[in-house]
């Protein structure tokens, strides 16, 4: 009988791929929700076809690093079955099933949403989940960010077997490795004194009433830090990154592990993407990959799916960076604000479900570009493009420079004739397919 | 002229956005040659309370707030003496919780509020309020509409005089259908967004009532150029009337 229905659940499963196509509609998670409908447990036939299962999940750097994974393991000519395009509740990881049915896999690797984790792990059982980091993130949609990592906690300790790799710089990330399961640490070790100087959100101890002290810090509440009440503090990583370099377009990353030092040629810049190449190392380090695999695999990483993505127009580069939550778009910000060339900056918010309803988030973020001076325009577009132009108005920008225009596609049209050699669009979730698959219409 | 603004606790009850508050008031002081002083009051830095014209006390986590509270016990008569004096309060969300008499949590625990005022908050239901949010303001605003945007899972039961009565959304709680409370110059909220720098009517009124307060005979504040905050409003009425 429950065969039967497996078997129901597959085959309408996938037939909704046919409909959902013929209705020329991209849903990213339709499918997973008719075989979910007809067979809740049908997670279970992920679980059975994989031999290992890795799960990524924390609010920024799923969609990245769960990529990146993708991208160093599939070298080695193994089987994998991944949610690549960020569709990461329930829905969304059986979804990918349907459109790759196999009878096995080598790995399956999933970035989870942070809400879906408990659920999730009901059917998958991971042999390894990255934690990448908590922010405050879709609050409307979950509350406070302390019941988002207490579910969590509870749900990796149900999970005994499973290997934790964990950011230490991330004190709440750091907080998981009180857990009984093995837990391997990765995190910045550079010679700073402190990248940033950013109004710090966490100032309380994960554990006690006592106050963090930072000796450094890199961004968001990421550094090395200690509580001052009692002896909770950042545990020394086992991966190091040691050093960065620069470049216009990439970055050079130092890794230091056990006595071995790589280098990696990145070619996305932000530190952010350290800490995405600095997970991806340490989890394929530990799968057995070799270096010279992984160095490889990493430089030639091309990430298509609206976190960083580039197109040319008329000579011009036209960059698409999706900002969903407020440290995402400061370090955005922060990237842009070290970039020379003279740009246009075109903000799309949304305030879909999917991009969370409450737009108060962009108040938490730094929106203030350091370069101003090469700033032509900021156009603000999406559902609540006011809001964002508002936005800019507090951040004392040149009222000539906003323009609001809820329709991205003509505010597209105008920012592209701007004389200027960089054109960045920031998107929310809800519009960042849309966006490039527009800019990609009309630079082709 | 010159206003002190007073920031209290702002690195625990810091959450969505509500910092927007203080440079809305700092702008719209600046823009009309007000002088600003911010003084951010917390655990560390203390002030005289009595210097302040303007007070804002956002929301937290509950543990933020449990974390501020010990410390807010402290001042509770000199908090009472400044709103029985008319001086200027803004508290949103789980500040404006924390000036009640209590909140009564999900397993029937009652924990003390500052008891500032006669006013009680509770859980009743798992299922937080979370939605826009727009009012019909019981203030002389024009316009009279407040939008904002509402989170929480506490229900704050009250006989206050509300800020509002309730067009779209829940306010305070499932029934009464207002929002928010006035007493004298002291206003508590449930809305975010922030709220002032889209209700620069609402901003104005906090900052006229805090130069009376302090100068005596103000009439009016002149006119500033609001047409992006006046797009936002409109923009936000019109989503949340179209739901």
């Amino acid at each position: 009988m429950s065969n039967l229905k497996r078997k129901m659940a597959v085959t309408a499963g996938k037939l909704s791929i046919y409909v959902s196509k013929a209705f020329n509609k991209s849903g990213t998670a339709l499918p997973g929700k008719v075989a979910l409908t007809i067979d809740k447990d049908i997670l279970n036939i992920i679980n059975e076809k994989c031999d290992k299962i890795i799960l990524v999940t924390g609010t920024n750097g799923k969609t990245t690093t769960n990529n990146l994974l993708n991208h160093i393991i599939k070298q080695t000519s193994v089987e994998l079955l991944s949610n690549l395009r960020g569709a990461n509740m329930i829905q969304g990881v059986m979804t990918t099933y349907m459109c790759n049915t196999k009878n096995h896999y080598d790995y399956g690797i999933f970035e989870v949403d942070e809400g879906s984790l408990n659920r999730i792990t009901k059917y998958l059982k991971p042999d390894y989940i990255i934690i990448t980091n908590f922010f405050r993130d879709q609050l409307d949609r979950y509350g406070e960010i302390d019941n988002i990592v207490k579910d969590v906690y509870d749900t990796v300790a149900n999970l005994p077997n499973t290997k934790l790799i964990l950011n230490a710089d991330d004190p709440i990330v750091n907080k998981f490795n009180q857990l009984n399961n093995t837990c391997i640490n990765y995190g910045l070790n550079l010679n700073f004194e402190i990248f940033t100087n950013d109004n710090l959100n966490l100032k309380n101890c994960p554990l006690c009433d006592g106050k963090l002290i930072f000796s450094k810090r890199t961004y968001g509440h990421f550094g090395d830090y200690k509580c001052n009440k009692c002896d909770y503090r950042r545990i020394y990583p086992s991966y190091i990154c040691s050093n960065i370099e620069e470049y216009e377009n990439s970055q050079v990353i130092v890794i230091e592990h056990d006595k071995n030092t790589v280098s990696i040629d990145f070619p996305y810049m932000g530190l952010y993407n350290v800490y995405n190449v600095l997970s991806a190392y340490t989890l394929t380090n530990i799968l057995g990959i070799s270096d010279e695999l992984i160095i490889n695999a990493m430089k030639t990483f091309n990430f298509s799916l609206g976190r960083m993505d580039e197109m040319n127009y008329k000579g011009k580069i036209v960059k698409i960076i999706l900002t969903k939550n407020p440290i995402g778009l400061s370090e955005v910000i922060n990237l842009i604000s070290k970039d020379k060339r003279s740009k246009t900056i075109i903000h799309i918010l949304n305030d879909n479900p999917a991009d969370g309803e409450d737009i108060s988030w962009i108040w938490d973020a730094n929106t203030v570009c350091k370069n101003e001076d090469s700033i032509l325009n900021y156009y603000c577009s999406g559902i609540r493009a006011e809001e964002i132009a508002l936005k800019k108005k507090y951040d004392n920008v040149s009222l000539d420079k906003i323009h609001i225009n809820d329709n991205f596609k003509s505010i597209i049209n105008t920012a592209l004739e701007d004389s200027v050699e960089i054109i960045y669009i920031l998107p929310t979730y809800t519009a960042v397919f849309d966006t490039r698959d527009y800019v990609e219409k009309i630079t082709s | 002229m010159q206003l002190n603004i007073f920031h209290m606790y702002p690195e625990q009850l810091n959450l969505y956005g509500d910092i927007g508050n203080i440079k809305c008031l700092k702008r719209r002081c600046t823009q009309r040659n007000i002088e600003t002083e911010i003084y951010n009051f917390s655990d560390e830095n203390k002030y005289d309370l009595n210097m302040g014209d303007i007070f804002f006390i956002g929301g937290g986590s509950d543990r933020s707030q449990q974390l501020v509270y010990k410390d807010f016990l402290e001042y509770k008569t000199i908090f009472k003496d400044l709103i029985e004096n008319n001086k200027v309060v803004l508290a949103v969300c789980g500040g404006y919780q924390l000036l009640g008499r209590k909140f009564i949590d999900k397993n029937g625990n009652e924990i003390p509020g500052l008891g500032i005022l006669d006013y009680e908050s509770k859980y009743l239901t798992d299922k937080r309020i979370i939605g826009n949010i727009i009012l019909e303001s019981t203030l002389d605003l024009e316009p009279n509409k407040i939008v904002g945007f509402e989170n929480h899972g506490g229900r704050t039961f009250s006989k206050y005089q509300p800020l509002g009565k309730v067009l779209v959304g829940k306010g305070n709680n499932d029934t009464d259908m207002v929002e928010g409370i006035v007493y004298h110059n002291y206003i508590g909220t449930y809305l975010h967004g922030p709220i002032l720098p889209k209700n620069p009517q609402l901003a104005d009124y906090l900052i006229l009532k805090a130069l009376q307060n302090k100068y005596g005979d103000v009439e009016e504040l002149n006119k500033l150029d609001d047409e992006i905050e006046h797009q936002a409003y409109q923009k936000a009425i019109r989503i949340m009337m179209n739901k």
